[in-house]
């Protein structure tokens, strides 16, 4: 059976069509490949929490709903304060874990009693919006244990982290994908 | 081999009928995606415009609790507020995300049902001539649906971007922190008096008018006096029309900012809730007390310290800015070192313990975010210091000394510039220099008791044996800084042997017993030397290289601080009071 004119312009119209999808999907793969790559040389978003002045910009500028941006803490440089004036609003009603004393409007941090006069303090990831209000009262009385990081799982690596556009302080750079992160250390930080 | 379900083509009817299903599907698919989107839309315009976790109503509640802090049911309502707010954001969330994925789907089968239809009627061609126009059909039917997905994409993409400031809107607001580092220029520090020992700590005035003469018991040369609510030895620090000092006792510390004009209590601000603040106070001598550490000022901000390590910045209006809580130093008597500001730098000196402790440490922190620049260890042992910062062939080099090393470091970086190893004992007199004066300065140490060691301060490295000026060992004070005019050096010691020194070549000019005790470090203003014993008596002196007495003014009070000299006037902290002199 001799197929109808009209549908043999058709077939050639497909293959056409297939082979160039095929060229295109084999030419986005090497291209994927060669990014990724490019990528894992070269270097991902994170905040040099030294820079970081706790604008809260973090929490609205993040290309994602969820703004990859999440507080962090090292509890190395903590002092397991009673009075957490990250954990506590300034002058707290009482050291306890009543709302009217809590400064994250989340309620993400979870405080925890080790020992007479110590008390840990815990960030539930998934509950922190990455706001900084935390962060700010650590940084302001405390010890500064309180940073906020880009967190690896969440952020999509843009190619300009938007919050980089925005952040007034500079304080997010480029760091090379084998630190992975950029955590705080001591407090004491020479140059 | 036939393969009916590869050849049969389907009819009419069928096809009719197939066609008709995906238009419905494709119409309440389309319906629900753009419900689906709006709804999207609508909610991040919610979470934007007025999201729960910015509630006015919470932080009125709170501001409630504030004036009655015992109200229970007050408490009630805002944990429960507070608990409804979280709720519906973390609602709103979930919305977005579960939203999101409905549009997902919503999009896909309103694509597969537009394409089933596009399919059917490619699947019926009619090859007549002139019937139709297929390729424009297909054509706006491609238009159709790229528009559609496009549109209803648009959404989807607003939908997520809603609730998010656009890119740059509000730079500036909400960080506050956006300016520039702010700090007086150094020509505006000569004019005040900004730190113990006045400009750069070199006890020198910039003024010419000083009063001379006064009587605390008449009033006469008074211009005011004002009762300080707490105690301390440190001296009053000047700024334009404000004048700091600070008080504490064992438990409380505060901050006192007085008019210059008036006398009037401006504000007093309480250095109080500092997390990591001891819990039980510092072992401190009477004669140190609580606050010893003299305030000081960048003209934006005043930083003060205490005994127990807390350490605070004010706004000039009283606002506590940030506060830290260093830890109890291991001083002997308690802690005295005073702060020093530079730049936008305020250095804390904290020399405590033994020289191989490694427990002293010099602490650059930025005046306007109370962040650690720089932080050096330092090989010495206690001392009641305070460091300068002085001008060198154009470079800034701040001075400290201490047993048994004087250091020198870049005020910027903390790096070391030149140290020399010549003290000994327990250091409380700082550092005299002649406010930059010569190209290549003389420092001057005090070994208390013991010896004056003059060294030029153009060194670098260890300069132990290659910078040592002079050295001389008559009328060596113990607490009081020595200070010096460039051409000579002048030094007050606690039982009151005032000696004078050729500042050059440390030939001893004359020698003089005033018969009173001081604690408080000379200054000189308009060529004249001030020195306030602990009786509270001031005796003035020409500053040159004949002793000549040109005054002697009673205040009534015992006096330990040292004063600050501006404008034709002598700002003066009594045991109890603080006193303007002037007319
Ligand atoms: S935008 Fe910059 S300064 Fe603001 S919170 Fe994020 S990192 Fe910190
Ligand atoms: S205060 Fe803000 S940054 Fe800190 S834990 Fe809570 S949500 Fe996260
Ligand atoms: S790179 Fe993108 S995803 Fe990552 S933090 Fe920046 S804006 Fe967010």
């Amino acid at each position: 059976m001799s197929a109808p004119k009209g549908n043999s312009g058709d077939r050639r119209e497909f293959i056409a069509n297939g082979v160039r999808g095929l060229c295109l999907l084999s030419l986005g793969g090497v291209g994927g490949l060669l990014l990724d790559r490019a990528q894992a040389d070269d270097a991902v978003w994170q905040i040099d929490p030294y820079k970081c002045i706790s604008c809260d910009r973090c929490a609205t500028s993040c290309v994602l709903d969820e703004s990859a941006v999440k507080c962090c803490h090292n509890f190395s440089m903590c002092g397991y304060c009673d009075l957490c004036t990250g954990y506590f609003e300034p002058e707290p009603n009482a050291l306890n874990t009543g709302a009217e004393n809590q400064l994250c409007p989340t309620g993400a941090i979870q405080r925890k009693f080790v020992e007479d006069p110590f008390f840990q303090y815990t960030i539930d990831e998934k509950l922190c919006i990455g706001c900084a209000k935390c962060v700010k009262g650590c940084n302001m009385f405390g010890n500064g244990s309180l940073h906020l990081q880009i967190q690896r799982d969440r952020c999509v690596d843009c190619n300009e982290c938007s919050i980089a556009r925005v952040c007034p302080s500079n304080a997010i750079q480029r760091i090379p994908l084998a630190r992975s992160y950029l955590p705080k250390g001591r407090e004491e930080k020479s140059s | 081999m036939k393969l009916p379900f590869l050849n049969r083509m389907p009819d009419a009817e069928e096809s009719g009928q197939r066609v008709r299903s995906a238009r419905t599907t494709a119409f309440v698919s389309g319906v629900f995606s753009l419900w689906v989107g709006a709804s999207l839309v609508w909610n991040s315009l919610q979470l934007r415009v007025a999201n729960p976790l910015d509630s006015v109503q919470l932080a009125q509640l709170k501001k409630n609790l504030e004036q009655q802090p015992g109200d229970e049911s007050l408490k009630l309502q805002i944990r429960k507020l507070d608990y409804q707010l979280r709720r519906e954001f973390s609602g709103r969330r979930k919305m977005n995300v579960n939203g999101s994925y409905l549009l997902l789907a919503g999009l896909l089968a309103l694509l597969a049902s537009l394409k089933v239809i596009e399919n059917h009627r490619r699947q019926l061609p009619m090859p007549q001539p002139a019937a139709r126009d297929p390729e424009g059909e297909r054509g706006r039917a491609r238009l159709a649906v790229s528009g559609l997905s496009g549109v209803l994409g648009l959404l989807v993409v607003w939908g997520c971007l809603a609730d998010r400031p656009l890119s740059g809107e509000g730079a500036g607001a909400s960080g506050g922190s956006d300016a520039k580092a702010s700090y007086a220029t150094a020509d505006e520090m000569k004019k005040e008096w900004p730190r113990f020992l006045g400009p750069g700590g070199a006890g020198l005035s910039a003024y010419t008018n000083v009063p001379q003469s006064w009587n605390g018991k008449t009033g006469q040369g008074i211009v005011w006096k004002a009762q300080i609510p707490l105690p301390g030895h440190n001296s009053p620090v000047v700024w334009k029309e404000s004048v700091y000092v600070t008080g504490a006792t064992a438990t409380k510390r505060e901050v006192y900012c007085f008019d210059t004009g008036s006398g009037k209590l401006r504000w007093k601000g309480e250095v109080k809730g500092i997390s990591g603040s001891p819990t039980k106070p510092p072992a401190v001598m009477e004669d140190t007390g609580f606050a010893a550490p003299t305030c000081a000022t960048d003209g934006e901000r005043v930083y003060a310290i205490f005994a127990n390590g807390d350490f605070a910045a004010f706004s000039p209006d009283g606002k506590l800015l940030w506060g830290k809580a260093l830890g109890i130093p291991e001083v002997n008597y308690g802690y005295a070192s005073s702060l020093v500001t530079w730049e936008n730098l305020v250095f804390v000196l904290m020399d405590q313990g033994y020289p191989d402790e490694g427990k002293s440490f010099l602490r650059a922190i930025d005046g306007e975010s109370g962040k650690t620049v720089w932080e050096k260890s330092r090989p010495v042992a206690s001392s009641w210091t305070t460091p300068a910062v002085i001008e060198v062939k154009g470079k800034p080099q701040l001075i400290t000394c201490s047993d048994p090393w004087v250091i020198a470091y870049d005020p910027k970086s903390g790096a070391e510039v030149w140290k020399a190893q010549i003290l000994s004992g327990e250091i409380a007199p700082s550092t005299a220099f002649a406010g930059g004066q010569r190209a290549d300065p003389l420092l001057f140490f005090i070994e208390p008791y013991s010896r004056v060691v003059a060294v030029k301060a153009d060194g670098s490295g260890d300069v132990t044996h290659t910078h040592v000026a002079w050295e001389a060992f008559d009328g060596i004070p113990d607490i009081c800084t020595p200070v010096t005019n460039g051409e000579l050096l002048f030094l007050l010691n606690t039982p009151g042997s005032l000696t004078c020194y050729e500042a050059n070549t440390g030939k001893k000019v004359w020698e003089k017993e005033l018969a009173m005790d001081f604690k408080s470090s000379p200054c000189i203003a308009g060529g004249k030397l001030y020195m306030l014993s602990v009786s509270g008596k001031m005796i003035v002196v020409t500053a040159g290289r004949q002793f000549k007495k040109l005054g002697e003014s009673e205040l009534g009070e015992e006096c330990t601080a040292t004063p600050a000299f501006l404008d034709g006037r002598i700002y003066l902290r009594g045991e109890k009071n603080l006193y303007c002199i002037g007319s």
